[in-house]
């Protein structure tokens, strides 16, 4: 035992301090028992436990419930497709948010054909489609309406651009549009190399689906399709569902390394700073893992639309972080930017809609809701206007 | 920043090994530094009052103990009071007199219209206040000499683990450990880290639990549950608030003695009691005392009478009540208390048959606490209307609905059942401790941690004591 503040103050006390044995002895021996837990979770259990015992505690029992619900089909807002991974649950509403019969979020009944003179469909996630804080009336798809151009607003939650393509291939081309928008998150690689979406985002609880995705096979796009429905189920019965995953989801790693760092305070509290590190490096260095396959998709979807005598115009979405940077963020590389630059001179149609955002001189908290990610009507009404007049000079005209 | 969060742990866990570092005036500097940053985190702008309280008492204590007569001295006392209670009136009780005044004057058949201000209630403010009030209403009573140090002075008004939600630390009790040189030893560290950990326990399982899956339910919506939900819930919020504000405490505790400093008890296993007045001698151990001290004995006591002792105790718990917030549900709080006490004593002063044996005493006992549970109902609706739904649905609710109980409840429920059986045992034994060794000990802790780790709810409540 050691004085603090005696007149050998400046003398470390730690050496003292650290005979926990006989000073703390229930410290020392919880330690030591906490630390031999988080060897055998870490080291022996991996060899013991089969994979699928860890899924359970990986997902919480909600995200457990919510996928037995949509197997089920009684999911509340959306339903299987065995393409896709899932699509909008037509003729449904929550608050201010309604889908059609066509599993659109539209202003009117979509028809297959159309009177007016531009007809566009739009792709995407929920950015595009808009959250349940604006009505019908308030998202992008119907800022551009007006008596010249109607519009479809197919975007569907946490869609990726593989799934918005297919959905275009297989299905929605019916719906013969001249013009096909299909927005792109601030990070629009993210999912690309994803399969099942817990292993990407673990707190995803509402939406724990598997997805289709491609790979590139030198510079051919080749389609690994949705496994069969009963996956849902056989995932947490049989380790074979995980295997496959294992060698075609590239997110799988970081379940993995839930299973030997994540059961435990100590090494998960590591494994979080770990993460926490990285995900700075990847603000300073950027993360481009996604963006050939990024830009051999988005040339698939322009091809696709070009036989449907369609053309794409892609809008880049940013969140409010990136519209509006603070602190310390203003000093990291614009990835935003420099993805509009990479795209832009790859020849596809891009609109910045960062760019857009700022100059509406619109302060980002009238842009954006509370979440920082969706955008209020006013964020959706600046990046219709700018939308409209590409539509325009692109040469929107039916073909 | 709260006690169960990450950032806490990281803060707390930084202080340490910088305090330890330190010469016992450095010590304090550094707690006062911590203490305001601790309590910036929640809101910067509020940082200012507890400045005002600290440097206002500070003086007034000087000046008190300076004083020539006894006129001077009042003086003084009041100027302090004016100080505390002026800023406790106003940005906690403003609102509601305000509006209570504007019900009274419209149900009599006037017509007003009174503006009401958007105040924002600020952490803790009635325990800091009640904290620097003790300091000099003691040296004005002579039991206390005023500290020569500002700097001390502020560390017991902000010391970051009881400044948000006690104990209600005297500063007689506190204010010479701050004068003392600290020493750095296992057994400290050991206590500490003991009493943090049953803190972290009771309040990230068994007060979370038992409120995410039956209390908020319940008192969300009392009128669409059965009886048998509605019991359910009584007995869960009983359970529920016990373990937040005594795992409070027990953190608050816990943190101090890491740093060599104690924190007075602030329970002693409540639902042991066996009459209302032991409850109050169980629950909230250093509010009861402050209101004993500076309310009950100021009003006379026992000294005038038996009535007016009833009445000076009903008084009390009145006040305290009030003390608990600014509506009318805890005024009817205090008021049940108060009854009961007024109740019991009157049934003492009878020479009514005294509860004895194992049957009268469970008898007394499980009288006693289904007062304190129905009471609690008060506590927790957020309005009379709420509250007199819940308690006509005790015998004949009008709903149906029932609440599904997980495993998680359950273990709730029986980790509470052996933290208060364990307080039996104590009592019973205190002469023959039971001595258990420390590795055995540390197996249940390891264990304990690890389970914490896995099962506690993801939807984690702010401390219900936080509001006072």
């Amino acid at each position: 035992m050691r004085e603090a503040g005696s007149e050998n103050e400046n003398t470390p006390v730690w050496p003292h301090q650290l005979r926990l044995r006989r000073g703390a002895p229930l410290v020392f021996y919880t330690l030591v028992l906490l630390l031999l837990a988080e060897f055998i979770v870490a080291v022996v259990l991996p060899y013991i436990a089969p994979e699928r015992l860890y899924l359970k505690l990986y997902l919480s029992k909600e995200a457990r419930e919510n996928a037995k619900r949509f197997v089920n089909d009684s999911a509340p807002f959306l339903s299987y497709d065995e393409i896709v991974g899932w699509r909008n649950r037509p003729n449904v509403s929550h608050k201010r948010w309604v889908i059609d019969g066509h599993g659109s979020r539209s202003t009117r009944a979509v028809a297959t054909a159309s009177a007016r003179r531009d007809k566009v469909i739009f792709l995407g996630n929920s950015l595009v489609n808009g959250s349940s804080g604006v009505s019908n009336d308030e998202t992008i798809s119907a800022y551009i309406e007006d008596e010249t151009t109607e519009s479809s607003n197919f975007a569907t939650m946490l869609y990726s651009l593989d799934q918005s393509y297919l959905a275009y291939k297989h299905r929605l081309h019916e719906y013969k549009a001249n013009v096909v928008v299909v927005g792109l998150g601030v990070d629009p690689g993210a999912g690309l190399m994803n399969r099942y979406i817990p292993l990407r985002a673990r707190q995803e609880h509402n939406m724990p689906f598997f997805k289709p995705r491609f790979e590139l096979t030198g510079k051919a796009l080749n389609l690994i399709p949705m496994p069969p429905k009963q996956a849902y189920e056989e995932i947490f019965n049989d380790d074979a569902v995980l295997s496959t995953l294992a060698s075609s989801d590239a997110h799988y790693n970081e379940f993995k390394a839930y299973t030997r760092l994540g059961l435990t305070p100590i090494l998960s509290s590591v494994y979080y700073i770990y993460n926490k590190a990285e995900h700075l490096a990847s603000l300073i260095n950027g993360d481009n893992r996604g963006l050939p396959l990024l830009k051999a998709l988005m040339s698939a979807m322009v091809t696709e639309a070009e036989t449907r005598g369609a053309h794409v115009i892609f809008v880049l979405l940013p969140d409010m972080k990136t519209t509006s940077p603070g602190r310390w963020r203003k000093f990291l590389p614009d990835h935003y930017g420099n993805t509009v630059k990479d795209l832009s001179g790859a020849g596809f149609n891009v609109l910045d809609a960062r760019r857009t955002l700022r100059k509406s001189g619109i302060p980002s908290r009238g842009l954006f809701f509370d979440d920082g990610i969706h955008y209020t009507s006013a964020g959706n009404r600046v990046i219709a206007a700018e939308l409209k007049t590409m539509i325009g000079k692109t040469g929107g005209k039916r073909q | 920043m709260h006690f169960t969060s990450v950032q806490y742990l990281v803060f707390f866990l930084v202080i340490y090994l910088v305090y330890w570092r330190l010469n016992a005036r450095r010590q304090n500097i550094l707690l006062v530094l911590a203490s305001y940053f601790f309590y910036a985190n929640w809101n910067w702008r509020m940082l200012g009052l507890i400045v005002l309280v600290t440097v206002a008492d500070y003086f007034n204590g000087l000046r008190i103990r300076g004083s020539s007569s006894q006129a001077q001295k009042k003086f003084w006392l009041a100027a302090s009071i004016a100080v505390n209670l002026g800023i406790l009136g106003s940005f906690k009780y403003f609102n509601f007199f305000v509006e209570s005044l504007a019900a009274l004057a419209e149900s009599t058949g006037f017509a007003v219209s009174f503006s009401t201000l958007n105040i924002i209630l600020p952490i803790g403010i009635s325990f800091y206040t009640f904290r620097s009030l003790s300091y000099t209403l003691d040296i004005y009573r002579g039991r206390l000499e005023p500290t020569g140090s500002l700097i001390d002075y502020a560390a017991f008004v902000s010391f970051f683990p009881h400044l948000a939600a006690g104990p209600i630390t005297r500063a007689k009790e506190f204010l010479f450990q701050l004068e003392k040189k600290r020493l750095l030893n296992g057994a400290d560290l050991q206590e500490g880290l003991r009493r943090f950990l049953h803190g972290f326990f009771k309040k990230a399982f068994i007060a979370d639990t038992l409120g995410f899956y039956v209390v908020d339910k319940v008192f969300a919506s009392p009128a669409d549950y059965s009886s048998g939900a509605l019991w359910l819930g009584m007995l869960a919020y009983t359970v529920q608030i016990y373990a937040d504000f005594s795992g409070y405490s027990s953190m608050a505790i816990g943190s101090a003695r890491m740093l060599a400093l104690k924190l007075p008890e602030n329970f002693a296993f409540p639902y042991l009691s066996k009459n209302v007045s032991e409850f109050w001698r169980r629950w909230h151990i250093t509010m009861s005392g402050f209101f004993r001290d500076y309310v009950y004995i100021t009003l006379g006591g026992n000294r005038k009478g038996r009535a007016r002792t009833v009445i000076n105790l009903a008084a009390t718990t009145l006040v305290s009540g009030l003390w608990h917030g600014a509506g009318l549900t805890f005024v009817l709080w205090g008021a049940a208390h108060g009854a009961y006490i007024t109740i019991y004593h009157l049934w003492r002063g009878q020479d009514a048959p005294r509860a004895s044996g194992p049957f009268g005493l469970f008898m007394a006992w499980l009288l006693t606490q289904l007062a304190v549970s129905l009471a609690w109902i008060l506590f927790r609706s957020p309005n009379m209307a709420v509250a007199w739904i819940y308690m006509k649905g005790l015998i004949a609710a009008p709903g149906v609905d029932t609440i599904e109980v997980p495993l998680l409840v359950h273990l709730a429920f029986a980790a509470f059942i052996a933290d208060h059986f364990a307080g039996w045992l104590m009592e019973r034994q205190s002469t023959a401790k039971v001595r258990i060794p420390a590795y055995l000990q540390a197996i249940g802790y390891a264990a304990m941690i690890l389970f914490l780790y896995h099962a506690r709810t993801e939807a984690a409540n702010p401390f219900i004591y936080f509001q006072f």
